[in-house]
């Protein structure tokens, strides 16, 4: 499987690419910020002396391109820095929130793409039989549209109307009440999912409706199977790729998501951390989250990449055919 | 007993593009265990006839006039399940594009397996013996990407076969194929359809290609069928004028010191019932009454579409036109 490994070894190598890119341009975007770092200790009306001293002791009077280094250095061995505000290191507090939106993000994934694949073949075979329905495009317009915020206050009124209790209480970390905790994130993973299973269910439409225009579903036709045969022996498989890329691409709109909805929610998740550190200029906070998140969005999409061989052969073949 | 009754059969396609008539009162029968050929232009309305078999129409077409009839009712009148039964036990599909027709994520074992009665690993490579595959046991383990042209219509075909129907379609099956490929595969349609008695309706362009292969030739122009008989009856002695232009057009067939000759103009587009016969327009033996009056078919069973079926042998001796030989 040589072959095999080739692929994965360029998948691998364009991940890295995006990484240091996503680096450079955060690093140099915040550097570029005007009022520099020190200000956030200092206010507006510190001297030109303090100012250079609190650069020096941070060590912001560097070149910056040294700066770069060793802040990337320490990304590779596992340092994110040291947050401005309570001196404490990134990492550290990452470790506590993460599990909450890694928690939160999973949960949301495990609604989307199961609920937007089925919502989307549903629609596709619609289609085929000529029963284009247009509530299905409402339902997709509806999805893409309303925002996370709205879903989760009209999913939070209902769930009180209805007098569920577990809204309100308060966040439990997984590892101490794994079920009290995934029952307290339902809501939450909900709300973050609406927008994601509707992109999800778009794109298995579209692409039921490309595999339907293949020669192997007239066959499948002409051979009368019935619908359900259809979609399991054909349908299904030919549409696995679509969704998993899509899967993937959603890891980015669910971090997104996420910043508002552990807000809405009160969740102590990696969102709510970055959004404080951008109002409290917490400057090698937001670049670690920003770093994060850009990391998951890439491990996500090499996943997909590397299943979508197995998944589909012909991929699998022309990948090594093309090495 | 007729297993296929096609009865004027008129089926126009309403495309945002415009409307086009692909059948304009096509008819045709099939009787159990036939071999029929039907060779005409694209364009002439065959593969609208071999879908409309199936009861494949998109939802485009439209059918205007006449019926199709399988084991005696009619494809129109069918209730979705009772369709899917149809198809199920009684017809058989191949289409042209062999790779395509199968499903490109499963295995071919599997693929044919799921349309035995008796599935199993061994009953598979027995069938894709019978297909006349090589190396059967890698074949089973392939995907469809790893077979060539050839060997994929192979297995379409024993798919096809798999529950020996009553009647066989073959859209163009050896079109995409090599030259050589081709009358390998026509012989095994041929073949596997007389064994299992199973009528053949093999549409195609190449009409002295698959005569070899049929026991009848059914040539078709502007969506209805011109002329019909025995391969060799039609191809020694063609009636109808286009069929008899086809014969010139096709190379290897000309005599020593005559001229290979196309037919002049083009095929038509009808977007409605032609007015008269459609190949009027093209045809060198046009009389006023062709474009006017619409032909009906003569009384014996070559059912000849011409106005001037029974005159032509003697004005052709008079034009000097090249004989046709076989």
């Amino acid at each position: 499987m040589s072959g095999g490994l080739g692929h994965a070894g360029l998948v691998l190598a364009r991940a890295v690419a995006t990484m240091l890119a996503v680096t450079v341009l955060v690093f140099f975007a915040l550097h570029a910020v005007p009022g520099g770092f020190e200000s956030v200790y200092l206010g507006t009306s510190a001297s030109e002396t303090s100012h250079a001293t609190v650069r020096a002791a941070l060590g912001l009077d560097r070149p910056l391109l040294e700066q770069y280094v060793s802040w990337v250095g320490g990304i590779v061995t596992g340092d994110l820095g040291t947050s401005l505000l309570s001196s404490r290191p990134i990492v550290d507090e990452l470790a506590v929130r993460l599990p909450a939106t890694a928690q939160l993000a999973v949960l949301a994934t495990v609604i989307s793409v199961p609920a937007g694949a089925a919502l989307g073949i549903a629609a596709g075979v619609a289609n085929l039989r000529g029963r284009a329905s247009g509530l299905g495009r409402v339902a997709g317009a509806l999805s893409a549209s309303v925002p996370d915020f709205v879903v989760a206050t009209v999913l939070v009124f209902v769930a009180s109307q209805a007098g569920w209790r577990i809204v309100g209480s308060s966040y439990v970390p997984f590892a101490e009440d794994p079920v009290g905790s995934t029952v307290r994130m339902l809501l939450p993973a909900l709300s973050l999912s609406f927008f994601a299973t509707g992109i999800v269910a778009r794109t298995t439409r579209d692409a039921v409706l490309a595999v339907r225009a293949e020669p192997f579903m007239t066959m499948a036709i002409a051979r009368g199977e019935s619908t359900w045969q259809i979609v399991r022996r054909h349908v299904l498989r030919n549409v696995a790729n679509p969704i998993v890329t899509v899967g993937a691409v959603n890891v980015g709109y669910l971090l997104g998501g996420a910043l508002i909805i552990e807000r809405v929610f009160a969740i102590p998740g990696v969102g709510e951390y970055a959004v404080n550190a951008v109002n409290s200029r917490d400057y090698p906070v937001v670049m670690a989250t920003v770093v994060l998140g850009a990391a998951a969005f890439v491990v996500a999409n090499v996943l997909a990449d590397l299943a979508g061989g197995f998944v589909d052969p012909r991929l699998g073949a022309r990948r090594r055919a093309a090495r | 007993m007729t297993l296929l009754d096609v009865r004027d059969l008129a089926v126009r396609y309403d495309t945002p593009h415009g409307v086009s008539q692909a059948l304009d009162g096509a008819s045709l029968t099939v009787a159990a265990g036939e071999l029929v050929a039907v060779v005409g232009e694209s364009g002439s309305g065959k593969s609208t006839l071999g879908m409309a078999v199936l009861g494949l129409l998109p939802a485009s077409a439209q059918r205007v006039a006449g019926d199709l009839l399988v084991d005696g009712s009619s494809v129109f009148g069918l209730a979705p399940a009772e369709l899917r039964g149809l198809r199920r036990t009684r017809l058989g599909l191949v289409l042209q594009d062999a790779a395509g027709s199968l499903d490109p994520t499963r295995r071919i074992g599997r693929q044919l397996a799921e349309h035995l009665d008796r599935p199993g690993h061994a009953a598979v490579l027995s069938r894709l013996e019978q297909v006349r595959l090589p190396d059967v046991e890698r074949v089973a383990r392939s995907y469809p990407h790893q077979l060539s042209g050839g060997m994929a219509q192979r297995v379409a075909i024993a798919i096809a076969l798999a529950r020996s129907p009553g009647l066989l379609v073959a859209d163009e099956p050896t079109a995409a194929l090599d030259t050589e490929i081709k009358h390998d595969v026509l012989r095994l349609l041929a073949d596997s359809c007389r064994e299992r008695r199973t009528a053949l309706l093999v549409l195609t362009h190449d009409l002295t290609g698959i005569a070899a292969y049929c026991t009848r030739l059914v040539v078709m122009y502007g969506g209805r069928v011109v002329e019909t008989g025995p391969p060799e009856e039609v191809l020694e002695r063609p009636r109808h004028p286009y069929t008899r232009g086809l014969l010139h057009a096709v190379p290897g067939q000309e005599t020593v010191g005559g001229t290979l000759r196309s037919i002049a103009g083009s095929p038509p587009v009808l977007t409605g019932p032609s007015a008269g016969c459609a190949f009027a327009p093209r045809c060198e033996f046009r009389i006023d009454r062709c474009g006017g009056v619409r032909p009906e078919p003569s009384d014996d069973a070559a059912r000849v579409l011409c106005h001037r079926d029974g005159e032509l042998d003697a004005v052709v001796t008079l034009h000097e036109a090249p004989e046709v030989s076989r």
